[in-house]
Formats: C-alpha cells, structure tokens, sequence
C-alpha cells in the first residue's frame, strides 16, 4: 500500500476553509497533510479527527516554498495558543489543532482582510500579465494575420489565450464586490466560510495550459522540436523544482530571474544555429506545393528552403522562399572571405536564383479581401504603374511590377490571392503550371 | 501616522499595551491578557503578531531584547502615554455615564 500520495495545488486564497476542509476529511480517511511538495503531500496514518486551520500568512510572499524566518516566528505565537505549524508555501499557512482550548488565529474580520489582500495581489499582476500578452498578441496577430487565420492550432490556442486573458482582467476588479459579499455574509452570520472545491479546476488549468502550449509550439515552430523541450524544462524549473527541492525565497526568485534569461539566450542560439544550417536536402522540398524547378530552368542547385504552410476551417496558406545557387558556390565564398577577408565583395554567382511565393486561398472573400490588403500595404502606391496581366492569368486582377531583374506579380482570384516574386517573366505555360499545381 | 491610526485603542490593543508597561516576551503577552482581563478578553495569535509589528513600526513599543526567534518587548514613552489618554477618556466616559444616572 502506498504510504505518500499528492493532491493538485491550492491555487486561490479566497478557498482556505475549502482546505482545511479538505485536510480534515483525508485526515479521517487515514491520509495526514505532510508538506506542500508536489502539490500537497499526504503520508498514510490512522483515520483520526484532526482540525486544521489555514491562514494567509502576509508575511510571506508568492515565492515561498516552505516557512522562512518570518513563518517561524509567527507559528511560535501561534504553538502557544494551541496551534502548530505543519507547513506553508506561499502565503498558504496550515496549522494543526493540538489544545482543543485553542484560540483562533485571526478574527474573523482580520482574516477577511488578509485573504482579500493576498488574492488581490495574485490576481492584480495575473490582470498586469493578460494586458501584457494581449498586448503583444495582438501586435503579433496585426502583423501576420494570414497565417493566424490559416492554422487550427493557432486559432484554438489563440481563441484559448483570448478567453484566459478577458477571464484574468476580469477577475480582478471581480474581487472586490468578492470582499463586499463575504463582508455582508460576515455581518449577518458571524462567520465567513472561505470555501469551495478548487482541487479539480486547478487540475483543468493545468492540463489545459499544456494543451494550449503544446499546439503554439507546433503551429509557430513546426513541430514539437528542442524549443518545445526548453519551454517545457522551463516550466519544470520554475514550478516543479522549487516545489520539490523546497527551496529558500532567496534560491527560489534567483531561479525565477535567471531561467527565463536562459530561455531566451537558448532559444536565441538555437534559431541563429537554424538559421545557419539551412539544408541542399532540406525535406521542405518535398513539402511545396510549387518549386521554382517546376516553371523555369534552373541553372543551379537549390541552395535553401524556408516553407511555412498549413489550413484551418478558414482557409490555407503557403509561403516560401529559396534560392538557388551554382554547386560548389558556398564552398568558393567561403575560401574567398578567408583568402580576401569580409571587406572585399565575394564575386556574383551569374546562376544565382530566388523565388518567393505567398499563396493564401479560402472560401471567404472577405478574408482574402484583408488579406491582400495587408499583404500589399507596402507597395500600394507602386501599383499604379504596374502592367496588368490579368487576361494571362484569367484572374480578377492581376498586376506585374518590374523592379530591377525582379518580376513581382500580384495575382487575386475570388478565393485566392498570391504574390509571386521570382527573376524572369512567365509564360502562358508557366502561368498554367502555377494555377495548375495552386488549385486556381 | 501613529496618533491618527491609534486615536481610539481598541480592546485587544489597549490590552496588550497595558501588558507591555513591563519588558514581556512576545509570546507571553497572549496569557497575560487574559490574566490582566480575567479571562474576558482574549487575543489571538495573528491579532498578537500583526499588533505588535504595527506597534513597532509606529514606536508604540520598542524591542528590548532578543534570543533565537524569542523577541522582548516594552512600551515607549509615546506608547505609555497613549495608555494613559485611553484611561483618562475611558474615566472620562464612565464619568459621563454616572452623571447620566445622577
């Protein structure tokens, strides 16, 4: 028989007596709180009739994982009124009745006004957090507004995100008609419970966050790859480790500040390194719908790919980019700059190619109206001069800018829209292989 | 901040710096509440340590001595005469009162 199990953590202040309740049923049941380590850590024990008191303790703060200096001086008060301390984690605190003539803690009045204190502080910077990310989501979102509506996994974690931020905004000006309620309750009964089962929403949230992020991770990284694995180590270090390795307020906010740096240099290393290690194999060949090979000769070997594509209910989107350069170019520009040095200019590779494809259909067009708008915003006023080639394209308008040895054509359909930009003029025929291999 | 806060000293706080006109340890205050008061007042541990650590703050009372976690207190000469405007409006309340039922 197992003689230690764990139960979720406690989340919100404003749920103590639900606690304590909790405590004293698992206590009759044969199973006494030992420590909050993993959650809340019960040892097996004969069922007795034990009477726990949980307090919010404002002399701890959000990043403790066991009593320190301040809850140790508090629980000798407390040891000689008849209260011992068995353990806290934050500004949880739990005591264990051991004189029935036990005087209580707090009044009830005080004890109102410590767990409206301490849950208006969680929930004050949860409400500064969700203004943070629906601040740079939406920045996000403004700039890359295809690929958001294109992705199901985007969609759902984005919707997700948009749910939990209005939730936490409102929640915080929600506790304080929270402290009038309580307030009235305390008037008329005497007596405020503090209660609820919160064991189970706290397990939703959990699994809910790892779903959410497990579905970012692979819409915005295209797979579950080292990224994925550093997040999650993240995660690990700032929640579990602490609360395992019961560590001081000291170790615990040097963890908090440094590891998420850490994630970031990492992160950082990892895409520059990506970045390097672009691949003449890359399998994102495989992947596209249209290659640069299958409309022109190529007079190279293809040099990089960068492919991002996926649907959703609303639509789908491809965006690629490659280049083409002579074998054995890279290898030559290397021993150049070694031989020369970065300051003298590496010689041009005359067969040197580069075709860009941004390709988004759906069966809305409205959304494509959006769309092509934002995706033309940047050269609007220089389409006025554009040549227009839609009779070549059979679209509704298709235009041709010319800059340079760079053929950039914008091209809406109904349904569609694409820009392709590539260094010669198509054909008849090749402009059939496009719309051939698009579906358009 | 501290007169304002103070003006009226409530039951628990009036108590316990009636028990800090001598040097106690903090923990100790609690029964001698109750002593001083003959069981009709009593004062919980968190309205004890929260008390305290306002009456510090505003020099109400000051610490005298410490050993380990154990901390000794007493009353400041602004604490003691705060004790004393309380007994006075309190005399001055009851005389009130007496005169009521004259």
């Amino acid at each position: 028989m197992n003689k230690i199990k764990h139960m979720p953590p406690w989340i919100g202040y404003t749920h103590v007596d639900g606690l304590a309740k909790l405590l004293e049923e698992q206590a009759a049941a044969g199973w006494r709180f030992k420590a909050f380590r993993f959650g809340l850590e019960f040892e097996r024990s004969f069922p007795a009739d034990e009477h726990y008191d949980v307090q919010v303790f404002s002399g701890n703060t959000e990043l403790d994982t066991r009593p320190e200096r301040e809850t140790e001086e508090f629980s000798d008060y407390c040891l000689a009124a008849g209260w011992e301390l068995v353990d806290s984690s934050r500004k949880f605190t739990v005591f264990r009745r051991i004189r029935n003539d036990a005087v209580p803690i707090f009044t009830e009045e005080e004890k109102l006004e410590e767990v409206f204190i301490a849950e208006k502080e969680l929930r004050l910077w949860s409400f500064i957090s969700a203004l943070l990310i629906a601040f740079l989501y939406g920045m996000q979102f403004s700039q890359f507004s295809g690929r958001y509506l294109f992705s199901n996994e985007l969609l759902f974690a984005l919707s997700f995100i948009l749910i939990m931020v209005i939730i936490l905004i409102v929640r915080f000006p929600l506790i304080f008609l929270w402290k009038e309620k309580k307030r009235k309750e305390l008037d008329e009964k005497g007596h405020v419970f503090f209660g609820g089962r919160y064991m189970f929403m706290t397990l939703i949230y959990l699994v809910i966050w790892l779903l959410v992020f497990t579905y970012l991770c692979r819409a915005l990284l295209g797979g579950i790859g080292p990224v994925f694995w550093i997040y999650i180590a993240a995660i690990i270090l700032l929640t579990i480790v602490p609360s395992i390795f019961r560590l001081s307020r000291a170790a615990n906010e040097m963890i908090q500040i440094f590891v998420p740096f850490g994630v970031i240099l990492l992160v950082i290393a990892l895409g520059l390194s990506n970045a390097v290690s672009e691949g003449k194999n890359n399998p994102a060949a495989d992947d596209a719908s249209l290659m640069l090979s299958d409309i022109c000769e190529i007079k190279g070997e293809l040099n990089s790919i960068d492919l991002a594509k996926d649907s959703s209910f609303l639509g789908e989107y491809e965006i690629q980019f490659s280049t083409y350069h002579a074998p054995g170019y890279d290898e030559m520009k290397d021993e150049w700059i070694k031989e020369h040095g970065a300051a003298v200019p590496v010689p041009q590779d005359p067969d040197s190619q580069s075709f860009k494809l941004d390709f988004y259909s759906s069966k809305s067009s409205f959304l494509i109206d959006i769309i092509e708008n934002r995706e033309k915003r940047f050269v609007k006023r220089y389409l006025n001069s554009a040549e227009n080639v839609t009779k070549e394209w059979g679209a509704d308008e298709a235009l041709l800018r010319v800059v340079g040895g760079s053929f950039q054509y914008y091209v809406r359909y109904d349904e569609a829209y694409l820009q392709i930009i590539l260094d010669e003029r198509l054909t008849d025929e090749q402009i059939g292989i496009v719309r051939e291999r698009l579906g358009i | 901040m501290a007169r304002e806060q103070f003006q009226t000293l409530s039951e628990p706080m009036y108590y316990i710096l009636l028990a800090l006109t001598r040097e106690r340890n903090g923990v100790d205050i609690m029964e001698k509440v109750k002593e001083i008061s003959n069981g009709r007042v009593t004062v919980g541990p968190g309205t004890l340590y929260a008390m305290l650590q306002k009456f510090e703050s505003s020099s109400v009372i000051k610490q005298t001595k410490s050993e380990g976690r154990q901390k000794w207190y007493i009353a400041t000469e602004k604490g003691r005469r705060m004790l004393e405007d309380e007994i006075h409006r309190l005399y001055q309340m009851l005389d009130d009162a007496e005169k009521m039922n004259d």
